[in-house]
């Protein structure tokens, strides 16, 4: 695509407008000449200022939380690992310290011994410590949540001892399911979750346990609210399955 | 690490390490920008809260798409959530709401503060308060023609058609609309810089 083409059409690529063979042929233009860059950007920051234009309106609270809550479904963190510590609430502070203290320890020994190695060793655990940090800052939105009704969760045939806990704020359609005592899933498997309406369905995601047996998973009902009778959690094929076909290692009625 | 002092484009890097924190900071800067254009051009709470969180999930599972270089994040963020409402309001083929509200030549109204970063927000403001001015300004037909094809999403084929105009006209009206818009916001820079 030519300068010409592309000032022909900068309206309509500015304004959202153009087809998308267009813009894409505009934009490899555009990524190669800094001309036609500057006056399509330029076009773009005027009508990202006319946007501004609009009457200002508050985004509802619980929007902040789903756009937070499906970030962290999405990138999860690493399995977390426990205290040892009895309780289902007490292990989570006491992990996020835990971190920080292996953090500090690691890197009082670092600074006598290892030199230039500290400064990596300091960044490695930051960045866990950070992510630990935000998957917790997750967990107590959901907890802190004004209606919160909670449900056990007993064993099924695939996992008799198990245990687990569902938080769920039925308002928002938030939640977070919490296990105990399911072993690491064998390879080339997972644990599914299964949100049950009436005998029917629907996938919650997956739930990744720690080495000790442990692990959580963040839950948002698709419809904002939740409407459902029972949740399950069954051992699928990695990559999870339409419906549940493994194992029930979980299940507890609401 | 406090990060409500940290710069957009440093935040977007932390997003690249899977750093939630640097998510909600951008969140809690940009969402009611994001969530007042999708509200004014959807005018349904439901499916503009669909459109912001689609947006920031874009920038979350790929923080790479925004070029610093292109702008700022915030122009970028809207472009995104822009682009999303078109593509929703015209597979609903927009509703005769919306252009009745165009057609009565509303004047949208002026951003109000937001507590974070109060230095950009100034200059957001100053740049938005040009615009509107620019817009109040413009005759009637070219604002009817670039609200249509910015809020409302038409296509100016579809503008022409609405407004019973040649579509060469209403070419000429967008762009000149356009253009003085942008003029304004240039005017707008150069007191900034002179100051």
């Amino acid at each position: 695509m030519s300068c010409e083409l592309v000032a022909e059409l900068e309206t309509d690529l500015a304004l959202g407008l153009a087809t998308d063979e267009e813009t894409r042929r505009a934009e490899a233009h555009v990524a190669v000449c800094p001309t036609c860059a500057e006056r399509l950007d330029g076009l773009r920051a005027t009508l990202a200022a006319l946007a501004l234009t609009a009457p200002r309106v508050e985004p509802p609270l619980r929007l902040k939380a789903r756009v937070l809550a499906e970030a962290t479904r999405l990138r999860a963190p690493a399995p977390l690992k426990t205290s040892g510590r009895p309780g289902w609430l007490g292990w989570l502070p006491t992990r996020a310290w835990a971190a920080l203290a292996a953090g500090l320890a690691t890197i009082a020994l670092a600074a006598g011994v290892w030199g230039y190695s500290l400064q990596a060793e300091l960044n490695r655990q930051q960045v866990a410590y950070e992510r630990l940090s935000g998957a917790y800052r997750q967990v107590v939105a959901v907890l802190a949540a004004d209606r919160l009704e909670e449900r056990d969760l007993n064993g099924g045939p695939g996992a008799p001892t198990a245990w687990g806990r569902l938080y769920v704020n039925p308002a928002t359609g938030q939640g977070m399911l919490m296990a105990r005592d399911l072993p690491p899933p064998p390879e080339g498997t997972t644990y599914q979750i299964w949100l049950i309406r009436q005998g029917e369905r629907t996938s919650g995601g997956f739930i990744r346990m720690g080495d000790d047996g442990v692990g959580y998973a963040l839950l948002n009902a698709p419809e904002g609210r939740w409407t459902y009778d029972a949740v399950g959690v069954t051992r699928e094929p990695t990559g999870g399955s339409p419906g549940p076909t493994g194992p029930q290692m979980l299940f507890g009625r609401i | 690490m406090e990060l409500s002092t940290v710069a957009d484009e440093a935040l977007v890097d932390l997003l690249a390490s899977g750093d939630v924190r640097a998510l909600e900071t951008i969140y809690d800067r940009h969402a009611r920008a994001l969530y007042s254009l999708a509200l004014k051009m959807l005018a349904d709470p439901d499916q503009a809260e669909e459109i912001v969180q689609e947006s920031f999930l874009k920038l979350w599972q790929r923080p790479s798409a925004f070029d610093p270089n292109r702008g700022r994040l915030l122009t970028w963020l809207l472009g995104v959530t822009h682009h999303r409402a078109v593509d929703l309001l015209r597979r609903q083929h927009a509703e005769r709401r919306h252009l009745q509200a165009a057609l009565d030549g509303r004047a949208p109204g002026v951003a109000q503060q937001s507590p974070e970063d109060p230095e950009a927000q100034a200059w957001t403001n100053l740049r938005v308060e040009a615009v509107a001015e620019a817009l109040a300004d413009l005759p009637a037909s070219q604002r009817q023609a670039l609200e249509l094809a910015y809020f409302h999403g038409l296509t100016q084929v579809e503008i022409a058609e609405r407004l019973g105009e040649p579509l060469g006209t209403i070419k000429t009206r967008v762009r000149l609309a356009l253009r003085k818009l942008r003029s304004a916001l240039e005017k707008a820079e150069a007191r900034r810089e002179v100051e």
